[in-house]
């Protein structure tokens, strides 16, 4: 008993290392599922939101210009989908009854605090939280396109898992043929790029289509931008395409975003629920 | 108790030197390979007498500081760890021929340049190769993690001695 007192005593730096190292792991592999996302120790946490609102309230001044001519040019294009802006082509007397949409989803404006766009996992920190609204699970678009959606939130600011995240994975189709395809960053995609599989190989894909969201995930609305197709790969034996496309929201300059709140979102959940207890 | 307070000084200054000043440099096309993280230079300028035990809790515990700040769960503390463990055995390396006092400290005036780039140089080499091996955790992308940790701990190791001619004070 003596020795084995002793033993531990004589190398119990080396133990205390090796136990630490496996805490660290364990928290290393833990945050690397999105689900269990640890809600204290992550950018949404109240006192690192203060410390990052205030280096963003020094940095702001300096991309004012970059930040208009975004929000310009996004107005640009919701300006060209007004009917007001549009030619009428058939009857002249149309008849528009509103009881047959009804709102399903809603928009609030948010900042982006910080953000990264070349490290191995990134992350977005947005400046609203639960007082606002925002909860984990909604939706987050820019100005142009698709940015990813909310995985924790305190509650003043929220953390939100972009597209460019190994972890990040979302179901988009193919504007033109309207196939399904799943949207994911691969190791060798860059900021500004990401990777879809699971379109088959007889679909007529082009380079310069463009991909949407399908609306059937019930984050994003259906028909929101994702991003250009780049380049097409057929993988051999597998009859489907590898898709490398160009992403249409701009990761190197993300100031202000939208985040998406789906009024429909807990029947659906509801809906998807009941259908896996059936599998 | 003066000298802990001095420490802990130095400790909370780092990290804030880390997440104001040094998050914020941008270096163009090469942000993707040049990460930076200097917080190791803290624990390789503690004394030598310094209990490794104790450090061990502290690289734990500013690890997981910086870690919430940068969503990197776990990777910096445990980077942090390995750099306190292996300190000792480069510390050796460098040791002159009648040994170093235990309230010696390791930094780039006490040691002169060149020692000082050889053991911050290979413990910022250790410390960014364990922070990017966790960060991408596959083989398959091993030359652009070592090109990576390569780029990233020149880049931690210039920052460190221009920040430590900075804070030199004479007394």
């Amino acid at each position: 008993m003596r020795n084995i007192i002793l033993f531990f005593q004589k190398y119990s730096v080396i133990f205390l290392f090796i136990g630490l190292q496996a805490v660290s792991m364990m928290l290393v592999f833990s945050g690397r599922n999105p689900y269990h996302h640890s809600k204290f120790a992550n950018s949404s946490n109240a006192f690192i939101g203060e410390v990052y609102q205030s280096i963003n309230a020094v940095n702001e001044y300096f991309h004012l210009t970059e930040e208009i001519e975004q929000l310009r040019l996004q107005n640009v294009a919701l300006k060209e989908k007004l009917s007001g802006s549009q030619l009428v082509v058939g009857n002249y007397f149309t008849r528009i009854n509103d009881t047959v949409y009804a709102q399903q989803y809603e928009f609030t404006p948010a900042r982006v605090i910080h953000a990264t766009k070349d490290k191995g996992q990134n992350y977005l920190t947005l400046n609203l939280g639960e007082v606002n609204g925002v909860e984990k699970d909604m939706g987050v678009i820019g100005t142009k396109g698709v940015v990813g959606y909310i995985v924790a939130s305190s509650k003043h600011f929220s953390t939100v898992l972009p597209i460019i995240h190994p972890q990040f994975v979302l179901g988009v189709r193919h504007k033109r043929t309207k196939t399904f395809g799943l949207l994911k960053w691969e190791i060798e995609d860059s900021w500004s790029t990401a990777t879809i599989s699971g379109i088959p190989d007889f679909i007529d894909v082009e380079i310069g289509d463009t991909i949407e969201t399908t609306g059937g995930d019930g984050f994003f609305p259906e028909g929101e931008l994702v991003g250009v197709i780049k380049s097409t790969d057929e993988i051999k034996g597998k009859g489907e395409l590898k898709i490398m496309i160009d992403l249409m929201e701009d990761f190197s300059g993300e100031y202000n975003v939208f985040v998406v709140r789906n009024l429909a979102k807990s029947e659906l959940d509801k809906l998807k629920d009941s259908t896996q207890v059936n599998e | 108790m003066s000298s802990y307070l001095k420490h802990i000084i130095q400790g909370i200054a780092i990290l804030l030197v880390q997440i104001l000043i040094i998050d914020q440099i941008s270096f163009g096309q090469l942000n993707a390979y040049i990460n930076p993280i200097i917080i190791g230079l803290f624990f390789m300028s503690l004394p030598i007498g310094f209990s490794i035990r104790r450090m061990l809790f502290i690289a734990f515990l500013m690890g997981g500081i910086l870690d919430a700040y940068h969503d990197t769960l776990g990777m910096n503390i445990s980077a942090s760890l390995s750099l306190v463990f292996f300190r000792p055995f480069f510390l050796r390396i460098i040791e002159s021929r009648e040994g170093f006092h235990t309230s010696f400290s390791p930094t780039v005036i006490s040691l002169g340049l060149p020692k000082f780039m050889l053991y911050a140089g290979i413990l910022f080499f250790i410390y960014h190769l364990n922070f990017f091996l966790l960060e991408s955790f596959s083989a398959l992308s091993f030359v652009s993690i070592l090109l990576k940790t390569v780029l990233s701990s020149i880049v931690a190791l210039v920052l460190s001695v221009l920040l430590q001619y900075l804070t030199y004070n004479k007394q």
